[in-house]
């Protein structure tokens, strides 16, 4: 039953010290899939996500103290969560000195590395293309496309407007259906 | 704000391709990855606070093995167990010494640690080599040279200016040196004293003075020529104008 808390119980247990870690859990239990998912399609590899997620429920429990309520904490968690994916990212990207392109073909060489991969198979080749996006956009499509986001949440969580949000989607879905036919 | 149908029937319309994709995962997360993971968070968090820095072993590997969630919980707390706080261990022990734990009783140079740096980095920078500059001619080099020449005027004086019946055993013995080509090998065989002994008994300053002055010093050969050419001295000695010594 405790389970179905709302964020504002969560809340109010967390900042209560004797149920500190109880309502910690609580935050963690709720959201820690869609999290990983989010942060998965970003990163690719399972370990790399894991990291990341871990990173990134560290930063709640450091900030979940001086959290505003004005906001949504599903939505706060998501900003963090893709502004963690795509530090990681630029890391990455960092030690092996390669270019944004390089970088992005490299994440379409962990897909293709995976254990299951399946180059004649649609589902695969829906990956290799979202790989191809330029971050910010791939950001955008999975929002939308896997977590169903309305663009009024997503411009909370990536502080865009709707319209440039809703632009975005729309050329990255043309961009992967043409990879897609063409490949 | 946009319910699920909304944003399904909007992507259908942009591309039926992807809407029909719509819904399948093809990554897979290890089996009860999940349920241990808020665990998992916090003892990350706990051991942060602790000040013991977590470092996951990372693999570069897309799949996780087997039973590594169900058992990752167990692993973490078997490490902080292991690992334990050096403080919280020496309070256990003995508060006393945990009350002075960080009381420092000795004390540096004042600025040592300002002047650390560059003081090890004028040690650890290359030295210029010592630059020795070679003496051109020894002056105890020439006198030896000087005592070669005699020796050779005593060989090529005999050759020249005694007959083959007159030959006396000095005589002799120089041709012989000059014929087994032995002219070093007796060179070192000779020592100060004979040289002195040769001077004082058959030569006068005048003699010197002449010889002095017919080598020209800068031809005398230097002490690499003699490593290099075993015959140096023969050459000198060849060129040098005997008649000169003679007149």
């Amino acid at each position: 039953m405790n389970e179905h808390l709302d964020d504002k119980e969560l809340l109010a247990q967390f900042k209560d010290p004797s149920s500190k870690e109880k309502g910690y859990t609580r935050i963690i239990k709720k959201y820690q899939e869609k999290l990983y998912w989010h942060i998965r399609r970003m990163v690719v590899q399972h370990e790399d996500a894991n990291d990341v997620l871990q990173n990134m429920f560290i930063k709640v429990w450091n900030g979940l103290d001086n959290f505003r309520e004005d906001s949504q904490l599903y939505t706060w968690m998501y900003r963090i969560a893709t502004n963690e994916s795509l530090t990681f990212l630029e890391q990455q990207k960092r030690k092996s000195t390669l270019s944004l392109s390089d970088e992005e073909s490299g994440l379409s060489n962990k897909v293709k590395a995976s254990e299951h991969f399946d180059a004649n198979k649609l589902e695969w080749k829906l990956q290799v293309a979202i790989q191809q996006l330029p971050e910010k956009q791939r950001v955008v499509f999975n929002l939308r496309y896997y977590d169903e986001m309305p663009y009024q949440k997503m411009s909370e969580v990536l502080e865009t407007s709707e319209g440039a949000l809703k632009a975005s989607y729309h050329h990255a879905v043309k961009k992967i259906e043409g990879f897609i036919l063409n490949n | 704000m946009e319910n699920r149908t909304e944003i399904l029937n909007e992507l259908q319309s942009l591309s039926p391709t992807l809407a029909g994709l719509h819904g399948v995962n093809v990554y897979t997360v290890p089996n009860g990855y999940f349920n241990i993971l808020s665990e998992d968070i916090l003892h990350t968090i706990q051991l942060a606070q602790y000040g013991v820095i977590y470092s996951a072993q990372k693999k570069d590997t897309t799949d996780v093995p087997q039973g590594y969630f169900e058992n990752l919980a167990d692993t973490i707390l078997a490490k902080i167990k292991q690992v334990d706080n050096v403080s919280g261990e020496l309070r256990r022990l003995s508060p006393m010494l945990y009350s002075v734990q960080n009381e420092n009783v000795y004390t540096v140079p004042k600025n040592y640690f300002e002047q650390l740096q560059t003081e090890l980095v004028e040690k650890v920078q290359p030295q210029q080599a010592i630059v020795t500059a070679m003496r051109k001619r020894n002056f105890t080099f020439i006198k030896y040279a000087v005592a070669a020449v005699f020796i050779g005027i005593i060989t090529f004086g005999a050759f020249k200016f005694t007959t083959a019946n007159k030959l006396d055993d000095t005589t002799k013995q120089g041709l012989a040196i000059a014929k087994n080509n032995s002219f070093d090998t007796e060179l070192d065989k000779l020592t100060d004293e004979d040289i002195v002994k040769y001077l004082s008994n058959s030569s006068t300053d005048a003699d010197v003075a002449l010889i002095v002055n017919v080598v020209d010093e800068n031809e005398l050969p230097t002490q690499e020529d003699y490593l290099t050419d075993e015959k140096a001295l023969d050459n000198f000695l060849d060129n040098v104008n005997l008649e000169n010594l003679k007149n």
